[in-house]
């Protein structure tokens, strides 16, 4: 980390500095430990928008999603004097952010309980006539399947879909064993798959 | 790379990733993306300007100046003129310059007659330097913790907690849940936190949580 730190910097801008190196995201958060603002905005160009959609869906619930979404990146940036590059900064950042959530669920007890969501019900009725095929219909079903998921098979899902993390890094991030995480993960997976089944056999 | 990383991580099939990804098309909006780029740029300006080597010395010589002011209006208007009654039941003296309008102008809750002895306690919050850096600090950077204010200032200083007036700000209070021993370590924290929970102390509990999750975001959360 202080050899990252201590490193000569050519005379670029940290920004193209990043870019033309190609800089690890664990290096990029040294450096803005280190006071590179710029080096922060190229670490949150590659993760902002897998986060929100993390949050998206992880708490079908847009303003939350808004909020808990913010209050991820400011608290990575108010504690950045104590990040060490221990880990992949990704299972970093999704470990802030899934504390998040979860600390969002638990002041808000009501919120954690599954949303009941009829799959017909998510049909788009505002949309236009041409959206209405076979694809969106198998999209709505999949993310109507995603939200009626158990929080932890939904977090298992997204983890590994939007944060491409393993199953030991989802072990890691969600504070669960290896065997736990992949049960969930394999739960959600057939929940999905049954919700697209029964989509093309409708069809 | 996640997948080919172990056989056993290929349990999201084709079908489910490709109609998951099909419609996972969300982009983070642009306000939001400005607001958080525009924290960290904050951030990091406040911290320069803390890095500023010329900075230090001058807050430094600001703050003995003030004391030293102060101090001195203590001295002169300390001992109470013979020929001046003293102040009954709430009465200041007409005419008399008093102590409170000139440290603590507007401050109701503060009566009118005290004796030179208390006026100098109460001063003394005033003249200690590591008070008012704290209290201002605070107001100043609302985005640091109490925890971490502490914490910097105690690694810059070599200031103690228990160095700071009791009654300086609500600060101190809340400094005293956990100590700083607790706090430099994320498991010692929590169970501190647990066994203010333990000990029903739930509110304190709840703030004590509040610095933690600010100081350890990646830290396990506690059910509180």
């Amino acid at each position: 980390m202080s050899a990252t730190a201590a490193s000569p910097l050519p005379d670029l801008e940290p920004l193209t500095y990043a870019r033309s190196m190609k800089l690890d995201d664990s290096a990029l958060m040294l450096r803005f430990k280190d006071g590179d603002a710029r080096a922060f905005e190229e670490l949150y160009r590659r993760h902002n928008d897998a986060l929100y959609r993390y949050f998206l869906r992880l708490g079908g619930d847009a303003v939350a999603a808004e909020d808990l979404y913010q209050e991820a990146w400011s608290k990575i940036i108010r504690a950045r004097s104590r990040y060490r590059p221990t880990a992949k900064f990704t299972t970093y950042l999704y470990r802030v952010a899934h504390n998040c959530f979860i600390d969002h669920v638990r002041r808000n007890r009501r919120y954690a309980s599954g949303i009941d969501v009829d799959p017909d019900s998510q049909a788009g009725h505002e949309e236009s006539p041409e959206s209405r095929t076979e694809t969106s219909l198998a999209r709505r079903r999949l993310e109507a399947a995603l939200d009626a998921l158990p929080d932890e098979q939904r977090d298992a899902f997204l983890l590994h879909e939007e944060a491409n993390l393993t199953i030991d890094e989802i072990a890691f991030v969600t504070d669960s064993n290896r065997e736990a995480t992949k049960s969930r993960l394999r739960y959600a997976v057939r929940k999905l798959k049954s919700a697209l089944n029964d989509c093309q056999d409708t069809s | 790379m996640n997948e080919s990383s172990r056989p056993d991580d290929r349990i999201v099939d084709d079908a489910v990733r490709r109609a998951y990804r099909d419609g996972a098309t969300e982009t983070a909006p642009e306000r939001l993306n400005r607001r958080v780029l525009a924290e960290a740029e904050y951030a990091v300006a406040l911290r320069k300007g803390r890095r500023w080597p010329a900075f230090r010395p001058l807050a430094w010589a600001a703050t003995i100046g003030l004391s030293l002011v102060l101090v001195m209006q203590v001295t002169t208007l300390g001992p109470e003129p013979p020929d001046v009654p003293e102040a009954q039941d709430g009465d200041a003296p007409a005419g008399l310059p008093s102590i409170e309008a000139l440290t603590d102008r507007g401050d109701e809750s503060v009566p009118a007659a005290i004796s030179p002895a208390e006026k100098r306690e109460r001063l003394a919050p005033s003249g200690t330097m590591s008070a008012p850096a704290a209290g201002s600090r605070h107001s100043e950077d609302t985005r640091e913790t109490a925890a971490a204010v502490a914490e910097e200032e105690f690694a810059t200083n070599g200031m103690s907690r228990q160095s700071a007036p009791a009654s300086s700000d609500a600060a101190a209070a809340i400094l005293a849940f956990c100590d700083d021993e607790q706090r430099r370590d994320p498991a010692s924290w929590r169970q501190c936190i647990v066994e203010l929970l333990e000990a029903k102390q739930r509110e304190r509990a709840i703030i004590e949580y509040e610095l933690y999750r600010e100081a350890y975001p990646e830290a396990p959360p506690i059910d509180l």
